[in-house]
Formats: structure tokens, sequence, C-alpha cells
């Protein structure tokens, strides 16, 4: 018995580590390419014969117009900004749709069913244009506007989340004195925490890492390009290919700090049985 | 002062073409302590939650003092609440839990530290105070529940099942404590059970409800002496009331087939004569205490013993439970043999007929003598089609506006 399980212990542990290394690699791998001092996109060797931090001071010393730090700040902005309005969307809707009753409700939440369905950026062109049409294109505004404007549709999870805290919370609210707005701000959202963080990391990331979008909506000014956009067309002309691309990795691994550190930091809300005690269960 | 009325209360939900109650009537006294009881489903938690204003009213006027508050804000009722599931805010200390509502009505600190303090020496709170939720056995969150309930100083304190979820033995110990509460704060409660143990031991008044239609209103004495239905006589009292339909012939019943034949004392032959059942189809119910199989029983009515075959015995200790059937009718008695009884077992059990109730077999009204006083409660017809009467209609026309 005693054998038995920890060989199956073992045979997880070799399983995981074996998945593990196959992830771990290509990070390893971009994160040595930006401290490598010699040039060269293709070369036939994992570990860097020298090494330095010039790849990264490249980016923020403006060389060739390739301006990061503005793009750096761009991304910040905009996700910021677009993560913040997509959240509050997203749990003001879920918490609507779990809590009030009202017309058409259900054929609401059967039409976010379905269009949820269709891929975002299947609405891309038709937002480019009307984008276009209010002169709005080129600006992060207009990417900010694309970011956000599907949050009242994903609501899903968040209703459910919603929906296992029990009426009988609000009711006693209420009857505590408790107006719509202060059961809302003093009772839902503290034990919210958990699914708020959820969808703002959620909110936060995506436009963070996002490429087509930004590619579409910001066009050809660099000032107002965000990092992704912004590494790729540095790459992505064939004279800069080769001696950017440790700059590339070094711009890679930068942009990744901030979520990294934002993910350790809001793991703590992520605690179980926040409801526990509240109700007999 | 305090008087509370519902008058012709009715509540039909949203695209229902039954109403969960057709049309309910009560009064309640100052300092009443009033108790909903009826089985799952009968709709004491809905009128209950009218009252408390959760729940919108479809039809008739709630009144407090004379006031009409159908559409009065809950908070602005002066009311407080107990839910079954105690409802206790997970984020918040016990203290927090406590004092949210009167934070919420802008009382001073001072006034709402000393309330708190107060409920919770009361209930014996004190060492819990800087507690959340999560971390209270189910009995000591039960009494947070009735801690907030009380520092509230409501007028009325609603209570909605609030020992259901309790063992046994919290249970006798909440009840009492609730007893003692009432005794002190002097407010009205109205509390919601299917517990009749609940009922009869706290009840100043109990009222049964079935389907949304009061059955009987009144003392827990009068409804277990003095039911006016078959429903009421089978629900009060535990084990219930055993029923049979049998014929009235002259000085005795017999059932249909005539294999179990009971003599009735005089009075009660006259009275179901009087009431013209002679010849005609009774039920008659007997309580499970009223049978018994001590010699001296069957002496005093020597011809209302019958013969038995018992299906389970069940010793309590202080009393034995004896299941059976009579006629093909599920029998109980509870009788304070010393005698060993086992299964399989047959004996004599006589009925202390003088202890027996007939009811009407199409009404179930109870037959009772001329110038008795016996509650007017519903027929049965009246009780199975108040529910569905004119609400098609209504149905729909709530339906918007929710």
């Amino acid at each position: 018995m005693q054998k038995q399980k920890k060989r199956s212990v073992a045979i997880a542990q070799i399983v995981i580590s074996i998945l593990a290394f196959f992830w771990v690699i290509p990070i390893i791998f971009v994160i040595l390419q930006s401290f490598r001092a010699e040039g060269g996109q293709f070369v036939s060797y994992f570990i860097p014969k020298q090494w330095t931090f010039d790849n990264y001071a490249y980016l923020f010393t403006n060389n060739d117009g390739w301006n990061y730090g503005q793009w750096f700040l761009n991304t910040l902005f905009v996700s910021i900004v677009a993560g913040s309005i997509s959240t509050f969307l997203t749990i003001g809707v879920a918490y609507a749709l779990s809590r009030l009753q009202f017309k058409l409700k259900g054929f609401y939440l059967r039409f976010a069913l379905v269009i949820g369905m269709f891929p975002g950026f299947l609405s891309m062109i038709s937002i480019y244009y009307i984008l276009k049409a209010l002169n709005l294109t080129n600006s992060l505004w207009a990417l900010i506007i694309m970011y956000s404007y599907g949050a009242a549709l994903a609501f899903y999870v968040q209703k459910g989340f919603f929906d296992t805290i029990p009426q009988s919370l609000d009711e006693r609210a209420q009857i505590d004195g408790a107006s719509r707005w202060q059961i809302f701000r003093k009772i839902t959202l503290p034990i919210a925490k958990p699914i708020i963080v959820y969808t703002a990391l959620g909110a936060f990331t995506g436009p963070w890492m996002d490429f087509i979008f930004a590619k579409v909506v910001l066009g050809n000014n660099q000032d107002k390009w965000t990092v992704a956009v912004g590494l790729f067309t540095m790459v992505s002309a064939k004279e800069n290919a080769n001696a950017l691309f440790m700059s590339f990795a070094a711009g890679s691994v930068m942009i990744a700090i901030p979520i990294t550190i934002l993910f350790i930091w809001l793991q703590r809300f992520f605690v179980e049985g926040v409801t526990a005690g509240s109700v007999k269960g | 002062m305090v008087k509370m009325s519902l008058e012709h209360i009715r509540k039909v939900y949203p695209n229902q073409t039954i109403a969960a109650i057709p049309d309910y009537n009560l009064e309640i006294d100052d300092g009443e302590f009033v108790v909903f009881i009826g089985p799952s489903g009968s709709g004491k938690s809905t009128v209950l939650r009218m009252i408390a204003g959760l729940e919108d009213i479809s039809g008739g006027e709630f009144k407090i003092d004379g006031k009409v508050m159908n559409d009065v804000e809950p908070k602005n009722r002066d009311i407080s609440m107990v839910f079954q599931n105690y409802a206790l805010y997970p984020h918040m200390t016990v203290f927090e839990n406590m004092a949210f509502g009167l934070r919420l009505n802008k009382v001073p600190q001072e006034e709402i530290n000393r309330r708190v303090k107060e409920a919770a020496e009361t209930l014996g709170l004190d060492p819990y105070l800087d507690r959340k939720p999560a971390n209270l056995s189910g009995g000591q969150r039960q009494r947070v529940a009735l801690g907030r309930a009380m520092v509230r100083d409501a007028k009325v304190m609603l209570l909605d099942e609030p020992l259901s979820n309790l063992d046994a033995k919290l249970r006798v110990e909440m009840r009492s404590k609730i007893g003692m509460l009432h005794k002190q704060l002097g407010n009205n409660m109205i509390y919601v059970t299917h517990d009749q143990v609940e009922a009869m031991t706290m009840a100043d008044r109990i009222v049964l409800i079935d389907h949304g239609v009061i059955q009987q209103v009144g003392t827990p004495s009068e409804l277990y002496n003095n039911p006016g239905n078959k429903f009421t006589a089978g629900f009060m009292g535990s084990p219930s009331m055993n029923f049979l339909n049998v014929v009235f012939k002259k000085d005795h019943i017999e059932t249909v087939d005539g294999k179990v034949k009971l003599e009735l004392p005089k009075y009660l032959a006259k009275l179901l004569k009087d009431q013209g059942y002679e010849g005609k189809e009774v039920i008659f119910g007997i309580r499970p205490e009223d049978l018994h199989n001590e010699p001296i029983v069957k002496e005093t009515y020597p011809n209302a013993t019958i013969k038995v075959q018992l299906d389970l015995v069940e010793p309590l200790g202080a009393e034995t439970m004896l299941y059976f059937h009579v006629n093909g009718e599920p029998f109980v008695a509870t009788t304070n043999t010393r005698e060993v009884l086992r299964t399989g077992d047959e004996i004599e059990l006589t009925f202390q007929i003088s202890n027996s109730y007939f009811f009407d077999p199409v009404t179930e009204l109870r037959i009772h003598a001329e110038g008795t006083e016996v509650y007017p409660s519903p027929t049965k017809e009246e009780s199975d089609l108040a529910n569905a009467k004119g609400t098609e209609l209504e149905g729909t026309k709530n339906s918007g506006k929710y």
C-alpha cells in the first residue's frame, strides 16, 4: 500500500517535471537571449558567450526611433483604463443579472451566450470603420473602447459567483436598512473580492498582451504604439531582425515583469471559503 | 404599542395561476407571541416575508397600528428578522454583524457599543465578539443572528424557522432563550416553524396554515383539544391522530364491512344522531394516547376493545409506541405499558371513546353539538379551491410588476 502510493507520487513528479521543463525552456531562452552580447538572430547555442545589459539599455535610449519607454507607458495606460472599465462593467452586469428582476433578462442571458460564441476579432473591421467615422483611430482611447466594449457580455463566471452568495444576506441587509447600493458596496463586494480580482486580472492582461486589435487601431503613429505592436515591428523588418533580436527579447522580458508581480500580489485574494460561516451549510 | 392586522392579504407569484396565499386575515395584538405553523410549502414563510416587506403583497392590506404598510420599505417598518440560515455577513466580526444595522441608522458609536454589549451578555456571546462567523459553532451563529435582531430594538421581531438547523439539545436551550427574550423585550414576535413542540411551548397563539389557507387560530390548547376540522386534528399532536371511516348506527360505530365495532357513550350517540348522521358515514378520530392496553380501561369501556396484531413496537422508555392496522388504516397507540411487547404480538386495545372526535366525511369539519364553541375552520373543499379562485388573470397582471 505504502509502496504503491510512493510509486504513483514518483511517477506524477516525473511527468510534472518533464512538462515543466518544456514549458520553462522558452522562457529561459528568451531571458538568456536578452543578455546576449554577440549579435545575430539565429545562433547555434543556448547560453550566451558574452553577457551584457546593453540590450535593455538600448530599449530606453531611444535609438533609431524605437521608443520602448513610451510604448510601455502606453500599454500600461491602456491596460489600466480598459481593465478598470471592463471590470466595472462585467461586475456590474453580473450583479444586476444575478440579483435584479427585469424585463428581457432571460433574453439577454441567451443573447449574450450566443454572441459570446463569436470570436472577438470578427467585429474588428466593422468597429475599425465605426471608430474611423468617429475620427477616433490612431488614439489610445480608441484602443480602450475596443478592449472594453465587450465586457458587458462576458459576465457568466461572475454571475455564477454572485448566484452563490445567499439571497438572504441581501434581504437581511435590506431589513437592516441598507439601500441597494449599500448592499452592493458593503456586503456583496467584500464577499466577491476573489471574483473581482479574477475579473480584474483578466481584464488587465487582455489588453496588456494583445497584438491584433492594437495593430489594427494604432496604424503608423509610433508614439501611440503599444509594446506588442512596437516589438513586432522592430523584428519584422528584414534589415533590423538580426541586430535587434536581443533587444526584442529584452523587451519581452520587461513586459512580463509587471504582470508577474501583479499575479503574485493578487494571488493572496484568491482565498478559499470567503463565504464560510455566513449561512448554515 | 403595536397592533398588526392583515386584511385579505393575497399573494400570487408572477406567472402563477394558483395563489400562494388566497385570502389571509389575522390580527396580532401588542406584545403577542404568534406562531405560524404548517407543513412545508403551506405559505407560512410567504406571509412572514410579506410582513417583513421582502415579498410584494398582491392584494389586501397589511397595517401596523392602522397605517397601511404594503408599499413601505422593509427598513421603515420597524421590524427585525431572524433567518433560518442565519444570514450572517461572513466578512464581518460578530460585533460588526450586530452593529451593521445600527451603523446604517446612524446610531452614535457609544450607543452601538452599549446595545451590542448588552445583547452579547444576554446571549452569552461576550467572548466571541471579535470572531468571524466561520469560526463559530452552529449554536453560536444562531445566537449572533438573534442578537442582531435584538439590538435593533424593533417593535416586531420575525423569526423564520430559527431553530431548525440546530441539534435537539441546543434547540431546547434556544427555545427557552427566545421565550425569555420575548418576556424581556415585550415586543411582538411572529415565529414560523413546522415543529409543533416549538409551537405548543412558545406560542400565545398558534396560526395553523395549509396551502395558504388558515385552518385554525387559537391558543395551543385550543388547537389541540378543540380542533375545528380534520386537518387541524391530524396536524396537532405527535404522533398524529388516528382516523377511521366508520358508519354510525344508533349506539355504536362500525366499519363498513362490520369487522370493527365500537360502542359509543350515550352523549356521543346523541350528538351524532342530533346532527343527522344516523346510518351515515363519519370519520372517527382518536389520539394515540387514548388507546390503552391496561385492563382497567377495558373494564370501563368493555365494548370499545379490539384485537390487533402489532406491526412494530417502539419502546421509548417512559412510553411505548405500538403500530398496527385497523381495517387497513395505519394506527398508532402510545401506551405506558410495562409489559414487554414484541412485533407480531396480538393484543387487545381499548379505545377511550369519550376522548374521540368525529368529522364529516365530505367537509371534514368537526361534528360538534349545538352551542359548543368550535373554531370555524374551512371545509376541505374551501381549502382546496381557495388557491385557484380567480387567479389566472392576476398572475399575468402581476407578472409585469417584477
